[in-house]
Parts: structure tokens; C-alpha cells; sequence
């Protein structure tokens, strides 16, 4: 195979789809999926270090993975109860609705008349049953659709009022890119020093959780090397081109979409010094955005309460615990 | 020495559950920590490793969230549940006494 042919995120993407193909539902199989891809790119970048060019790293990764068609059986096995309640519900669903309208089903065969007393109190409980069923999966449906299109909004408002460039791609992550904004926080984390120029935060039961960061690694005195970009992974630093190309996918086969005039390039003004680049990702569908506006960097440690917020920022990484 | 998989199969869980236990890790980081922590002895087929971490997690043993690592990547993390707890140190007092016996039958041989 010629070496320009290849690649490597598409494989890995292929290898790892191979995988997982037999499990359902779909959103468990993509969890999965992205949990091998994970994985693989783990021993792809590993044996790469190591001195192996990608083709060579990806096929050593792959034949670390095992036999997959074992995989997958194995695989079928575990989730099979989550396949047979997909399998349940609707025909439990179907089996409601026939209960539901037996009494028309019936109408025109001639049965016991208390026999007919019980069918029609069991339709009618089991229509009202499914009656509300169907209105709180609507609800709950809509409320998440109202959710996120007031929170693009919100973010698009914020990004319009700061001069950013937004964009919205179909894959519901958001991106917004900044260069001079006065806000700003430092989190100085046990390795390395993070500054935060805005931030969304996702938020699981009582923790925040930053789901993206604008943010880049850089020594003290602010001198970002690189920042990364629109991958469910964002702050990597990554200095090889070949690295970037691995590990940010939508962000080479996306970067067309960002042509406009004000818009940056991450990549390109991190190469040429720039100070600040703001870059936010977000999933919008239960995301709650705080933007943090302060007209100097403060510092936070781990364990300090900042804007309500206990904040602690081991390991580079920035988690806000809700104060109880 | 190459062990026999007959062998690795049946304490594949404790080893896992075991690994978590000491702190939260995801795949790669298990099968790395599995490898070094074993003196280089038990390679376990990585893609293995995966159907054993979601029985675990079905049996309520371990349970998974998402966290942006050290290396700013997205990762699910595992974690041990304290019915795990509880149930690798049944399991290990029971590797511990078979393996006692093991041993026990194989000096006299």
C-alpha cells in the first residue's frame, strides 16, 4: 500500500466499527466504539513512539486487539439482555395498543357481559397507561430539543456580544473561536499550567464537568505550543504534523468550513506565537454554559472556590464540583 | 514463560478488579498496568479485555464515567464500586486458598 493512502484514523475508525458492528442498541454500540478506537489509538501512538511508522503501529496495535471475531462474540454475549429489551419493548408496546382498543376489536363478537365489563376497564386502563407514557416521552423529547436550541442560541448571543466566530456543525458539538478576550482564568494544575479564557461546563448530577477547554498548555510566561482542536479530546498537545492528522480527524476533514475572514486557524496562529486562541467544544444536549468573566487572570488552586465553585484541577484537568 | 490462556482465564476478573481497586484506569491503561505489574507475564488479548470490564460493570462490580485524561483525550475511566470491594477480597481469600492448596499438592509431588 502506498504510504499516502493510508489512513490511519479511518482504519482505526473501520477496525473498531468491525468490532462493535453486532451490538445494540446503536448508542451502546457507539459508546463501545469509541472506547476501541480510544484504545487503538493508545497502541498506535505508543508503538509509534516507540520508532514504527503508522501503517506498522496500527497493524501491531491490531494484532495486540486479539481475534476479534471472538471479540464480538464475546461482546454479543454480554449486551445480548440489552438486544432482547430493544427486541421487548415494541412488542410489548404493540401488545398494549391491541389490549387497548379490544373492545372495537371485539365489537362485533357476542361475549359474557361481565367478561365485556373486564376488557373494557382493562382497555381503558391500558390506553390511559400508554396514553401518559406517550405524552412524558414526548415531553421529556421535546424539553431536550427546546434545551438545545435556546442553548445555541445563548452561545451564539455570547459569541456575537465577544466578537467570536461560531459555528455549529451537525454533529452537535459547538465551536467557538476567540483571539483577544479579557477574560480569562488561570488553573496552575500539579504538571502544567492551564489559562482558561472561556468555558461551558456539562453537568452530571452534581459535578460540572469541563467539556472542552479553550485551552492550551503552556510554561509560565504564555507561550502556547499547540492547541487542539474539535475532538471529543480537546487541549492535546501535539507537535508533529503526523500526530495532529491522528488525533484530530474532524478537524482536518472540517477546517474548510472555517474560511471566514474573522475566523482562526488554530493551528497556524499557535505556529506563529499567538497569545490567545479560544477554542470551546461543547455537546449541547445537557450542557449548562458559564462564562466566566474576570478582567484578570486569577489564580486557582485545587480545592478554592471560584464563582461558587469548589475547583480542583489535578492531573491538567479542571472539574467543578457544585457546592452542596 | 508464556502462560496457558486455560490458566489466565479464570483470574483474568480478580487481576482486573484488582488493577481498578488501586486506582480508576481506563483499557489501555489496565492491559499496560495488567503486563508491567505481572513482570512482564500475563499479555492479555486486548480486545478481551473489554467484554470482561462490561460484565463487570453489569454485575455492579465497577462503574464507568468519562474524563478528559492527562493528555487531554476523552476517556471512559473505570471504577471500583464498594460491592467490588467486597467482592475482590472474597475472591482474593479464595484465589489464596486455592492457590494454597495448589502449592500443598504440588511440594509433596
Amino acid at each position: 500500500m502506498d504510504n499516502s493512502d493510508f489512513d490511519i484514523q479511518k482504519e482505526i475508525e473501520a477496525y473498531a466499527a468491525h468490532i462493535t458492528h453486532d451490538i445494540r442498541p446503536i448508542k451502546k454500540r457507539e459508546s463501545i466504539k469509541s472506547e476501541f478506537i480510544s484504545h487503538i489509538e493508545d497502541a498506535v501512538y505508543h508503538y509509534m513512539i516507540s520508532g514504527l511508522n503508522e501503517q506498522d503501529a496500527f497493524k501491531r496495535a491490531c494484532d495486540e486487539i486479539g481475534d476479534v471475531e471472538k471479540i464480538k462474540r464475546m461482546l454479543t454475549i454480554v449486551h445480548k439482555k440489552d438486544k432482547i429489551s430493544t427486541v421487548l419493548f415494541p412488542i410489548i408496546y404493540c401488545f398494549a395498543l391491541i389490549i387497548a382498543f379490544l373492545p372495537f376489536i371485539l365489537s362485533s363478537v357476542k361475549i359474557d357481559y361481565i367478561l365485556e365489563q373486564w376488557i373494557n376497564l382493562i382497555s381503558v386502563v391500558t390506553a390511559i397507561a400508554l396514553f401518559c407514557f406517550t405524552i412524558l416521552k414526548s415531553y421529556k423529547y421535546l424539553r431536550a430539543l427546546f434545551k438545545r436550541v435556546s442553548l445555541i442560541r445563548k452561545i451564539k448571543k455570547i459569541c456575537q456580544q465577544n466578537n467570536y466566530c461560531f459555528s455549529y456543525d451537525r454533529n452537535y458539538y459547538l465551536s467557538i473561536f476567540g483571539k483577544s478576550s479579557k477574560h480569562e482564568m488561570k488553573i496552575i494544575g500539579k504538571e502544567k499550567t492551564i489559562y482558561i479564557k472561556m468555558f461551558a461546563c456539562l453537568k452530571r448530577k452534581d459535578i460540572y464537568t469541563l467539556t472542552s477547554i479553550n485551552s492550551f498548555f503552556t510554561s509560565n510566561n504564555v507561550n502556547p505550543i499547540f492547541v487542539s482542536y474539535d475532538y471529543p479530546s480537546i487541549g492535546s498537545v501535539l507537535k508533529k504534523e503526523s500526530e495532529r492528522k491522528m488525533y484530530l480527524p474532524r478537524f482536518y476533514q472540517s477546517r474548510n468550513n472555517y474560511v471566514k475572514e474573522d475566523s482562526i486557524n488554530p493551528e497556524v496562529d499557535a505556529e506563529i506565537g499567538a497569545d490567545v486562541i479560544n477554542i470551546l467544544c461543547i455537546n449541547p444536549i445537557s450542557a449548562k454554559i458559564e462564562v466566566v468573566r474576570t478582567n484578570r487572570a486569577e489564580e486557582v488552586f485545587d480545592g478554592d472556590e471560584f464563582k461558587g465553585y469548589i475547583v480542583y484541577s489535578g492531573n491538567g484537568l479542571c472539574d467543578f464540583l457544585k457546592r452542596m | 514463560m508464556r502462560i496457558r490462556k486455560e490458566l489466565l482465564k479464570g483470574s483474568t476478573a480478580i487481576m482486573i478488579l484488582k488493577i481498578i481497586s488501586k486506582e480508576d484506569a481506563y483499557g489501555y491503561q489496565i492491559t499496560q498496568e495488567l503486563y508491567a505489574d505481572s513482570g512482564e507475564t500475563f499479555k492479555l488479548n486486548e480486545g478481551t479485555l473489554y467484554p470482561i470490564l462490561h460484565t463487570l460493570e453489569k454485575d455492579g462490580l465497577i462503574k464507568s464515567y468519562s474524563k478528559i485524561s492527562e493528555q487531554g483525550r476523552l476517556r471512559k475511566y473505570y471504577s471500583i464500586t464498594p460491592l467490588g470491594r467486597v467482592n475482590l477480597a472474597a475472591q482474593i481469600e479464595e484465589w489464596r486458598v486455592f492457590s494454597r492448596a495448589v502449592d500443598a499438592i504440588l511440594k509433596e509431588n
